[in-house]
């Protein structure tokens, strides 16, 4: 039972996503930077255990990078525009003096150490949520993703993977040009017209490269029915149509609740019953279109993910931290959740939250292994 | 290159190396009596807290509104999105954690966006003698100048034209000499009236005229001894302390780190308001001179760093001169979820 629970598999792409969007969730409710801190540190924990060995598993690097990019520019940001408002004054910078009319802006000058903190808090912020939504691309294989939703997307499925490959095949094309190009061993670029030459030598094949691909490609899913489609009738057009346009109205309506006004119709505790049904009310509604429109999309699956027990447990633990976020801020002792900065106050950790970044973190142990390809045991040097 | 690098090197150390000294602020309690000098004035309106009303001198001529709250050792706290543009907290209220009921809902503050129209802490200004104006800019642009009032008034489910200025008549005489007035406290706001004119003579440990913002006291009357800047560690912090009876988990707070010195006074009274953490082991001695001035040099540190002493200061130097549990614990998880990231990585990468 266990060793078949834990046999290597990727799991199904929604659970990777589902926990991934309840982390960033969790991060965008708290301004806490060991929370913060925390939460990233185990989506990078989950990430590195368990995504696989595609290309887009090896993306994840590049959100880490982001993440701190983002930090650095909101702290030095800070710094620029003014980051005097705050009692310790580290250092001061020779302020640029701007006239009266752009008051409110104010450039170099002080900075204070409460200014650097709000810009690092503010950061740590959005950096966390962009980790969490990396961890999710390079845990869920987009391919399988696109595979898995519902028949009513189906061509917009297909165009966003047809786009999706195009970057990865574009970096194809070109390491194939240019490995042609070292074999011919072209000589040195002297003058501008040169230069421009070398550029023509990469870029058009690399361009025709495309150009055929997608011929190819359109061919082979003319070939294999693509595109095949109209089967409902007349009755079904008009129903999915008006359940879809009854969808989106309700749910703009609800929009404009949950945006402007707040507070109109009653509410059970803080939730408010008008805006709950027109929410519900548009999410039925449009579950209902989409089914009469995939009724007449037919389609087979190759291998499948199934639904199983390890991606509802990934799924719980996500939920675990969110709720427990949430419940904090709206019941709870929420100033641990949001550390005063001005009168500096250390940021900590309760026992709940703690408790539930533990269990954050545990489908990084309790899934099963991802499935990895065995190029890279057998042929050296690929992969 | 290089030498414009050098330039640029030397230019931003010469900037760096004249920093000029914090302002010399004097602060005494209730409006002022000179017209030199700002008042500012804190209303917590619904939320309901004394209050606060300071008069704030000697500060510079491009001083803002917020330099002078800062000055008055009033904290505010802005919110992560705006910084202290935006004036999010006064002396730590509205708390994280305290529901405001407007508009039919329940909002609790974050400080992390713009706080919302039905819940927020509206600025005025006025002239001496002139009547309370909603300010059209921020606590930052808003300039503090000599004899005019700023105020903070909390707007709690208003509109627009109904935010209710600051509950204190913008106006009064300006006699050319700032007298003392030792027997009239501005408000007879405080319980322990019978605590707070004994500290009075002041311990001869104590310079009174230094010129450092003092911190707590966010209502207290007692302007004993109204030229003395720093208003009489032993007296303010004693009448501070029963004002927290408002919320203020973050704010006055001073009162903890300052009580024990009042012990020095010759007459101890009734240090039993004070709900201070520690000072219970001082406050028996019968001369803590020693401790005191310990105590006193480390306030007095914290307020050299910017004229706030915040509470989290000083609770954390009470227990073990530190970072409070929770935060080790905190540094402790991320830590091992970060070795325990970084051995995977590792492990996956050979």
């Amino acid at each position: 039972m266990f060793r078949r629970y834990s046999l290597p598999r990727p799991l199904h792409p929604f659970a990777w996503w589902g926990y991934a969007i309840a982390l960033a969730v969790a991060a965008s409710t708290t301004l806490n930077p060991l929370l913060l801190a925390a939460i990233t540190a185990v989506a990078c924990l989950v990430a590195f255990s368990r995504r696989g060995d595609n290309p887009w598993a090896k993306g994840f690097k590049l959100y880490l990078m982001l993440g701190v990019f983002i930090i650095v520019f909101r702290v030095v940001f800070r710094i620029i525009f003014g980051g005097g408002d705050g009692p310790t004054i580290l250092f001061t910078l020779p302020e640029i003096p701007l006239p009266e009319w752009v008051r409110g802006i104010r450039l170099l000058g002080a900075v204070s150490l409460e200014s650097l903190l709000y810009g690092l808090y503010d950061g740590m912020r959005l950096a966390t949520m962009i980790i969490c939504i990396g961890a999710a691309n390079s845990l869920a294989n987009p391919k399988r993703l696109l595979a898995a939703l519902p028949a009513a997307l189906y061509e917009l499925g297909t165009i966003l993977i047809v786009s999706f490959s195009v970057f990865p095949q574009l970096g194809d094309s070109f390491t194939r040009v240019m490995r042609a190009r070292k074999l011919r061993k072209t000589q040195q670029a002297k003058t501008r017209k040169q230069r421009l030459g070398i550029i023509e030598t990469i870029i058009v094949p690399v361009f025709s490269d495309a150009l055929d691909r997608s011929v190819s490609l359109a061919a082979s899913m003319e070939v294999r029915g693509y595109g095949r489609g109209g089967q409902a009738s007349s009755a079904e057009r008009v129903q999915s149509t008006v359940a879809g346009l009854a969808a989106i109205a309700s749910l703009t309506v609800w929009a404009y609740f949950l945006l402007a006004k707040p507070g109109i119709g009653p509410s059970i505790g803080r939730i408010n019953l008008l805006e709950l049904a027109l929410l519900l009310a548009g999410i039925g509604l449009l579950i209902l279109a989409m089914r009469i429109v995939g009724r007449h999309v037919q389609r087979t699956r190759y291998r499948r993910d199934r639904w199983r027990l390890a991606e509802t447990l990934t799924l719980l633990s996500g939920l675990a931290l969110v709720t427990a976020v949430q419940l904090i801020a709206a019941y709870g002792n929420a100033g641990v959740l949001f550390p005063s900065i001005s009168p500096f106050t250390w940021p900590e950790l309760n026992l709940p939250l703690l408790g539930a970044v533990v269990v954050a973190a545990l489908p990084a142990f309790l899934t099963p292994p991802p499935a990895l390809s065995t190029s890279r045991y057998t042929k050296e040097g690929l992969s | 290159m290089r030498r414009l690098a050098a330039a640029l090197f030397g230019s931003l150390v010469l900037a760096l190396s004249i920093v000029p000294d914090a302002q010399a602020a004097t602060v005494k309690n209730g409006p002022c009596t000179d017209d030199q000098s700002v008042t500012v004035v804190v209303d917590f309106q619904k939320l309901g807290g004394k209050t606060i009303t300071k008069c704030v001198s000697g500060l510079g001529k491009r001083a803002t509104a917020y330099q002078a709250y800062v000055a008055a050792g009033i904290s505010l706290e802005g919110t992560g999105r705006f910084g202290s543009s935006v004036v999010c907290r006064v002396n730590g209220i509205p708390r994280a954690d305290q529901d405001l009921h407007f508009d039919g809902e329940v909002h609790r503050e974050t400080c992390v966006d713009m706080p919302p129209t039905g819940a927020y802490w509206a600025i005025f200004h006025a002239k001496n003698g002139g009547s309370w104006t909603y300010s059209n800019s921020g606590i930052q642009d808003l300039m503090a100048r000599p004899n005019t009032y700023v105020g903070l008034s909390f707007s709690l489910d208003n509109i627009n034209k109904t935010n209710p200025p600051p509950r204190v008549k913008p106006s009064h005489s300006t006699a050319p000499e700032p007298k003392p007035t030792p027997t009239a406290p501005p408000k007879p706001s405080d319980p322990p009236k019978s605590s707070a004119p004994e500290p009075d003579p002041t311990k001869s440990t104590k310079p009174a005229p230094t010129s450092k913002p003092k911190k707590p006291a966010p209502t207290s009357n007692p302007p004993k001894q109204a030229p003395s800047s720093r208003p009489a560690k032993s007296a303010a912090p004693r009448t501070s302390a029963p004002t927290t009876s408002a919320p203020a988990s973050t704010a006055p707070s001073s009162s903890a780190s300052t009580a024990p010195e009042a012990t020095t006074s010759p007459s101890p009274v009734s240090d039993t308001d004070a709900d201070s953490p520690s000072p219970e082991p001082d406050a028996t001695e019968s001369l803590p001179i020693e401790p005191a001035d310990d105590n006193e040099d480390r306030a007095a540190d914290k307020v050299d760093d910017g004229g706030v002493v915040t509470e989290a200061d000083v609770v954390a130097d009470e227990p073990n001169s530190g970072v409070p549990v929770g935060t080790m614990v905190g540094v402790g998880a991320v830590a091992a979820a970060a070795v325990a990231g970084t051995f995977v990585w590792w492990r996956r990468r050979t």
